[in-house]
C-alpha cells in the first residue's frame, strides 16, 4: 500500500511538471520580468559626474514610468556599467549587456570613439541604441543604421549655430579657433570653417590652438593666442579645460580685447562653478543646450525640479537627453503595441515626441532628434550667483542647424 | 615673430615648468632616497588640491584663506603621507618594485574614491588669492601675476632643497642613505626615520604644488593621472632621483611645451615625448643622474 502511494504521488508530480511546461503560456511568467535597460557612461576619473548625471536622469524616468504602470504592462529596470572613456571597456561592456543581461536597449555615452564602437555592435547584433551625449556628425551620418539613434545636439548644429550666430552679432573676419586635440575638436574646426565664411565672406583663419583634454596650464596656448591678435576667437573647450581656460585668460584681458564664442560656455557643466566677481567669460557668445532655468515647457521644469532633489545638482544636458529617450522608448513601444525591435524602430523614425524640450521629431532618415539649442551672452542675472547665458532674445532662438537628410544620406553613400 | 610674442612664451615655458616641478621633485626625491617609483603621488597632488578647495571655503570669511590654505593643506597631506609611509609602505621596501606598484596603484583608488566621496565628482573652483590676482606689463602686454609667483615659488623650493641637501646634517645623511643604506646604518644613524622624513616632505611638497596650482585650473577626480605622466617626463630628461634634474628637466619640460605650441600646435604634445625618447636612449640615467 505504501509503495503503490509513493506511485501514485510520483505521478502526479510528473504530471504537474508537464502540465505546467507544456500548457503554462510562457509569456505568463516573462511579461512580469521587468525589461532592462542597459546604461553606459563614464563613471570614473575626470568626467565621473557625466555618468552619475546619466544614472540619476534613467531612475527619474524609470520610476515615472513605472508608477504610471511600465510599458505595455511591464516594468522597467537598468544596469549600469562605466565605459571608462575607453572604446574596448564600452564595447565590452555593451556586449556584456546584451549577451548576458539580455537588455532590449543599450543607451548612453559621452565619448564619441566609446559611441562609434558601441554603434557597430548594435548594428551587429540588432538592438537599439540610444544615444544621449556623444557628438559626432559620423554617428548618423558615415555610420548611421538602423539601430542607432542620437536623442542630443551633434557638433553639426553646436558650431553651425554658433558660427551663424557670431557671424550676425560681430560679423569678425579675422578669426583663430581654439579647440580640444581630439575628435570633437577637429569636428568643430571643420563645421567652423565650412559655415562661418559663408555668412561672413572674406573670413580668414588666423590660427589654429589644440589643446590636450586635460592641460592644466594654459598659459602658454593664451601666450600664443595673444600673439595672434584675432578679432574673434572661437574655442570649443568644454568641461574643466574651459574653466581653466577662462580663468587663465581673463587676467591676459583676453575677454576685454577679442570677441569670444565659447561653443559649450553656455552649458551648466561647463562654467556653473565660476561665481559673480571670479573671472570668466563675460560678454562672450555661447551656446545653451538646456537653459533650465527658462522653464522651456512644464516637464522641463519637473525635470528640473526632480533632477535638484535627486542629486543637490543643477540639471544638465546630457541627462535631460537621456532621461527624454527613455520616456521615448516607452512611447514608441506603446505605439507600436509590441516590445519587438524592428516595431519599435517603426514606431521610433519620424515619430513626434513630446519632451521636456517641447515637441520634437526623431528625423526618419538619419535618425538625429531635432534637439533644439539657444544661444545667448555670457553674464550675470540677480536670479544666480554663476555666470550663464544671457539675452536671448538678441538672436533667433532656438537654434536647429542639422545636416539635411540629403547631405546626411550622401555622406553615408560614400562609406 | 616680435621679442615681446618670444618673452611671453618664455614666460609661459617657466610658468608651466615650475607648476609640475613642485610635484615632480617629490616624486624625484622619493626614488632616489627611498627607492620606491610611488605612483600615487599624483593622487597627493590631487588630495593636496582638494584640500585647498575645502580650506578656501570653510575659511572663505577669514582674511587671506588661500594663504592660510597653503600652510594647512600641505600639513594635512604630509600627515597622511605619514599614516601611509608607517602603516604601508615601511613594509615594503625590501619587497621587489611589482609589490610596491602594486600598493602604490591600491592607494591611487582609496584616494581618488576618497575625494568622490567627500567632494564629489563636480569640478571645484578656488579663486585666485588677491593681492596676485591681477597681471603685470611686461614689454606691453600683460602677464598674470600669479604665474610669476609660481616661477619664484618653483625656483625658490629649489634652492630651499638644494641648500637643505648640501649644507645640513639632514641633507647629508640623506645622500648618504641614498649612496649605501648598510654603511650608514652601521654608523647609528636611524635609516628608517630618514626614509619616513623624506616621503613625509615629498608628500607635502605635492601637497603644496596642488595648493599652489589649485587658482590656475579645475579641481576633479582624474588630475593626479594626468600630472603623473608629466612627472615621469621630467624625472626621465633629468635624471630619476636627481634633485637639480627635476629641476633643470621641469624648465627644459616648460619650454619644449610652450614653443612647441607656438612653432607645430598639432604636434605640440609630441615634443617633450621625443625628447624623453632621446634622451632614454643616449642617456638612459637622464641629464643629471648617474648610472647605476
Amino acid at each position: 500500500m505504501k509503495g503503490k502511494n509513493i506511485r501514485v504521488f510520483t505521478y502526479l508530480m510528473v504530471c504537474m511538471l508537464v502540465w505546467c511546461v507544456v500548457f503554462v503560456p510562457k509569456g505568463a511568467v516573462a511579461e512580469k520580468e521587468p525589461i532592462k535597460i542597459g546604461v553606459i557612461y563614464v563613471m570614473s576619473g575626470a568626467h565621473a559626474m557625466y555618468g552619475l548625471n546619466a544614472v540619476a536622469a534613467t531612475e527619474i524616468a524609470i520610476d515615472e514610468i513605472n508608477k504610471a504602470g511600465g510599458v505595455l504592462g511591464r516594468k522597467l529596470s537598468y544596469i549600469a556599467r562605466d565605459d571608462k572613456m575607453n572604446p574596448e571597456v564600452g564595447l565590452r561592456e555593451a556586449k556584456d549587456l546584451v549577451l548576458n543581461q539580455k537588455v532590449s536597449l543599450l543607451s548612453g555615452v559621452l565619448s564619441s570613439g566609446v559611441a562609434l564602437a558601441m554603434s557597430a555592435y548594435a548594428k551587429e547584433s540588432k538592438v537599439i541604441f540610444f544615444n544621449s551625449m556623444a557628438h559626432t556628425p559620423k554617428l548618423t551620418n558615415e555610420e548611421g543604421h538602423r539601430y542607432f539613434f542620437r536623442w542630443c545636439t551633434n557638433s553639426t548644429t553646436q558650431h553651425h549655430s554658433g558660427a551663424k550666430a557670431c557671424a550676425k552679432y560681430w560679423g569678425d573676419k579675422k578669426v583663430v579657433t581654439v579647440a580640444p586635440d581630439y575628435e570633437y575638436g577637429k569636428s568643430f574646426h571643420e563645421i567652423w570653417w565650412k559655415h562661418y565664411p559663408r555668412y561672413v565672406p572674406g573670413a580668414v583663419n588666423a590660427g589654429e590652438i589644440w589643446i590636450p583634454l586635460g592641460t592644466k596650464d594654459m598659459t602658454p596656448y593664451i601666450t600664443k593666442l595673444m600673439g595672434l591678435n584675432p578679432q574673434l576667437v572661437a574655442c570649443a573647450l568644454f568641461g574643466g579645460d574651459q574653466i581653466a581656460f577662462a580663468k587663465q585668460a581673463e587676467p591676459f584681458g583676453t575677454y576685454k580685447k577679442f570677441h569670444f564664442y565659447g561653443a559649450s560656455d553656455g552649458d551648466t557643466y561647463t562654467l556653473h562653478p565660476i561665481k559673480r566677481g571670479e573671472p570668466g567669460t563675460e560678454g562672450a557668445i555661447a551656446c545653451s543646450r538646456f537653459p533650465y532655468w527658462m522653464e522651456i515647457t512644464p516637464k522641463s521644469a519637473a525635470f528640473t525640479k526632480k533632477f535638484q532633489e535627486k542629486t543637490g545638482r543643477v540639471p544638465v544636458f546630457d541627462a535631460l537627453c537621456h532621461y527624454i529617450s527613455i520616456h521615448a522608448f516607452k512611447d514608441a513601444a506603446e505605439k507600436a503595441g509590441s516590445l519587438d525591435t524592428e516595431k519599435i524602430i517603426d514606431a521610433l523614425e519620424g515619430g513626434i515626441f513630446d519632451t521636456a524640450l517641447g515637441k520634437i521629431e526623431m528625423r526618419a532618415c538619419d535618425h538625429q532628434f531635432q534637439t533644439p539649442l539657444w544661444i545667448g551672452i555670457m553674464g550675470y542675472t540677480p536670479d544666480f550667483p554663476y555666470i550663464h547665458t544671457t539675452q536671448f532674445e538678441k538672436f533667433e532662438n532656438p537654434y536647429a542647424n542639422y545636416d539635411t537628410c540629403k547631405e546626411a544620406m550622401e555622406l553615408r553613400k560614400k562609406q | 615673430m616680435s621679442i615681446e610674442a618670444l618673452i611671453m612664451q618664455v614666460l609661459s615655458g617657466l610658468s608651466t615648468g615650475m607648476m609640475i616641478f613642485l610635484i615632480a621633485v617629490g616624486l624625484c626625491l622619493i626614488f632616489g632616497t627611498v627607492r620606491v617609483l610611488n605612483m600615487a603621488h599624483g593622487s597627493m597632488y590631487m588630495l593636496g588640491a582638494f584640500l585647498c578647495f575645502w580650506l578656501t571655503s570653510i575659511l572663505s570669511n577669514i582674511a587671506g584663506s588661500f594663504w592660510w590654505t597653503v600652510i594647512l593643506a600641505p600639513l594635512g597631506v604630509a600627515l597622511f603621507g605619514l599614516v601611509l609611509e608607517v602603516v604601508l609602505f615601511r613594509r615594503l621596501y625590501p619587497r621587489e618594485m611589482i609589490y610596491q606598484l602594486i600598493l602604490t596603484f591600491g592607494v591611487i583608488l582609496l584616494v581618488s574614491d576618497t575625494c568622490k566621496l567627500l567632494w564629489g565628482v563636480e569640478f571645484h573652483l578656488v579663486p585666485y588669492p588677491r593681492p596676485l590676482n591681477k597681471a603685470v606689463t611686461i614689454l606691453g602686454a600683460l602677464f598674470p601675476t600669479y604665474n610669476i609667483f609660481l616661477i619664484i615659488i618653483g625656483a625658490l623650493i629649489f634652492v630651499g632643497l638644494w641648500a637643505l641637501m648640501r649644507y645640513t646634517r639632514l641633507g647629508r645623511i640623506i645622500r648618504a642613505v641614498t649612496y649605501n643604506r648598510e654603511m650608514v646604518s652601521a654608523l647609528g644613524v636611524n635609516v628608517p626615520l630618514t626614509y619616513t622624513f623624506v616621503f613625509v616632505l615629498a608628500c607635502w611638497l605635492a601637497g603644496l604644488g596642488g595648493v599652489l596650482t589649485a587658482p590656475v585650473s579645475a579641481i576633479t577626480l582624474g588630475i593626479d593621472a594626468t600630472i603623473l605622466i608629466e612627472c615621469f617626463i621630467i624625472a626621465v630628461i633629468g635624471g630619476l632621483g636627481s634633485l637639480t634634474g627635476a629641476f633643470i628637466g621641469a624648465i627644459i619640460f616648460g619650454l619644449v611645451n610652450s614653443f612647441g605650441i607656438l612653432i607645430a600646435p598639432r604636434l605640440a604634445i609630441c615634443f617633450n615625448f621625443i625628447l624623453m625618447a632621446v634622451v632614454l636612449i643616449i642617456r638612459p640615467w637622464g641629464l643629471m643622474g648617474k648610472p647605476e
